[in-house]
């Protein structure tokens, strides 16, 4: 069948629900703030703050902090390995789905 | 939430879609472009009636240099203006929205620039100029979402066009020669993209993207001045050179042979100009006067002129492939009871 699904092909880190979106949104926007993926993906601040760290303590995301005005921001980017890894978990899934 | 691989590429869509859909024009930049375009628009109507300076040349070209200079401020103050909304908001600007505020730039140059060239040239002269700026603002738009140096060639082949149109306007190339730019852009200039295109780490570098810009502008241009040169010699007549009134008193004794005929600076040239429209009319038999400004001199034939001419200091060139260049300035109509219905035409000569 070829939507079987086979979990140990796939990237553990990016197959869960919420980083899978989050790279996604990324992938297509570039750079984006906190505040900015909180509203697009509609989840808690406690719920993306805890699948963020996981994303940023792998190397896949990259945090680009401006000193300013007020508190400094924090701007979320994909990072090279994890723009290839986002590539290639969607590689994965369209050949086990036979697209 | 489940993770099977057909809702995870569904959720892959609808996060792409989302991401794709970031751009967002805020409430100011309607305001500051609006308005300061209108005032921009409005100044320079007014600036170019007073004619501050002394000819259309200098006239021209403080109007649109104002006009740049207003419209920069108005991006720069929107650019700043956005950007501290957004870091109000704890918002980012999108790549997308980055790229298309690039995008609003060059269309705004790109309204100056063609305005400035109709300032000086007939729009079916700037025909060529156009499409390279319009195919060169396409490139420049591909390469904003490309990893391709698309973007250089796109900014190669508006430089193109801005020398085109300064070499003409400043008489070093005659109009006709744009046309030649044009063929000479999309014959050999487009081809070359393909080296660009193909190798792009070898041009990464400043040194490498200046490298190619020289040699690419080089290239294109070097078959236009070729074809000017080769086209346009212009052998020197040899001809006894004679003045205008000993040509015109002695008809039959210059009726053969080969003279050159002097007209002197000053000389009386009637103007014959025909006019047809709706509500005016003009038959073209009542000559309006005109005065050479300039010494000129005609190359005649067996009494007639065979196409040469030399103005002034300048070389010997050919009537027929020099183009003359003449287009309407301004109109002014008016009715008044001392002097009745009475219309204002300024001419403007490039030659």
């Amino acid at each position: 069948m070829t939507n079987q699904h086979t979990p140990a092909k796939l990237d553990p880190l990016l197959h869960q629900p919420v980083r899978t979106r989050i790279a996604a949104f990324l992938a297509a926007r570039g750079e984006t703030t906190f505040g900015e993926l909180k509203k697009a993906l509609e989840i808690s601040d406690g719920n993306l703050d805890s699948h963020m760290k996981k994303l940023v303590a792998s190397g896949y995301i990259i945090v680009r902090k401006v000193e300013g005005k007020g508190r400094p921001q924090s701007f979320y980017s994909l990072s090279e390995p994890g723009r290839t890894a986002f590539r290639a978990y969607v590689a994965a899934l369209q050949t086990m789905l036979g697209l | 939430m489940t993770n099977t691989p057909a809702t995870q590429i569904d959720n892959i869509h609808a996060m792409l879609d989302s991401g794709h859909h970031s751009v967002r024009i805020e409430k100011h930049t309607f305001l500051i472009w609006g308005l300061g375009g209108a005032a921009v628009v409005l100044f320079m109507e007014w600036f170019g009636a007073q004619e501050f300076l002394k000819t259309y040349w200098q006239n021209n070209i403080a109007i649109y240099a104002i006009g740049a200079g207003a419209l920069s401020i108005i991006a720069f103050l929107d650019h700043r203006k956005t950007r501290d909304i957004r870091k109000e908001r704890a918002e980012s600007v999108s790549f997308t929205q980055a790229q298309l505020i690039k995008l609003w730039w060059v269309a705004v140059g790109l309204c100056i620039l063609t305005g400035f060239g109709m300032a000086f040239m007939d729009l079916a002269l700037l025909t060529y100029p156009i499409s390279l700026l319009i195919f060169g603002a396409v490139f420049y738009t591909h390469g904003l979402f490309s990893r391709q140096p698309l973007s250089l060639s796109g900014v190669l082949m508006v430089v193109a066009a801005v020398i085109g149109i300064s070499l003409a306007v400043s008489k070093v190339l005659p109009y006709m020669t744009l046309q030649y730019l044009g063929i000479s852009v999309f014959g050999i200039g487009l081809p070359l993209f393909a080296f660009l295109t193909d190798e792009p780490k070898r041009f990464s570098t400043a040194l490498g993207k200046t490298g190619f810009s020289l040699g690419w502008l080089m290239t294109v241009f070097l078959p236009v001045f070729l074809v000017h040169f080769i086209a346009g010699q212009v052998s020197t007549p040899t001809g006894m050179v004679i003045v205008l009134s000993d040509f015109t008193a002695n008809k039959a004794q210059y009726s053969k042979g080969r003279y050159i005929v002097r007209i002197p600076s000053g000389t009386k040239v009637p103007l014959m100009v025909s006019l047809e429209g709706k509500s005016l009319a003009l038959d073209g038999n009542a000559p309006i006067a005109a005065h050479v400004t300039a010494d000129i001199q005609v190359s005649l034939k067996d009494g007639k002129p065979d196409g040469r001419v030399k103005a002034g200091d300048a070389g010997w060139t050919d009537w027929d492939k020099r183009g003359w260049p003449l287009w309407l300035k301004d109109v002014k109509a008016e009715l008044t009871s001392e002097k009745g219905p009475h219309a204002v035409l300024k001419l403007f000569a490039n030659f």
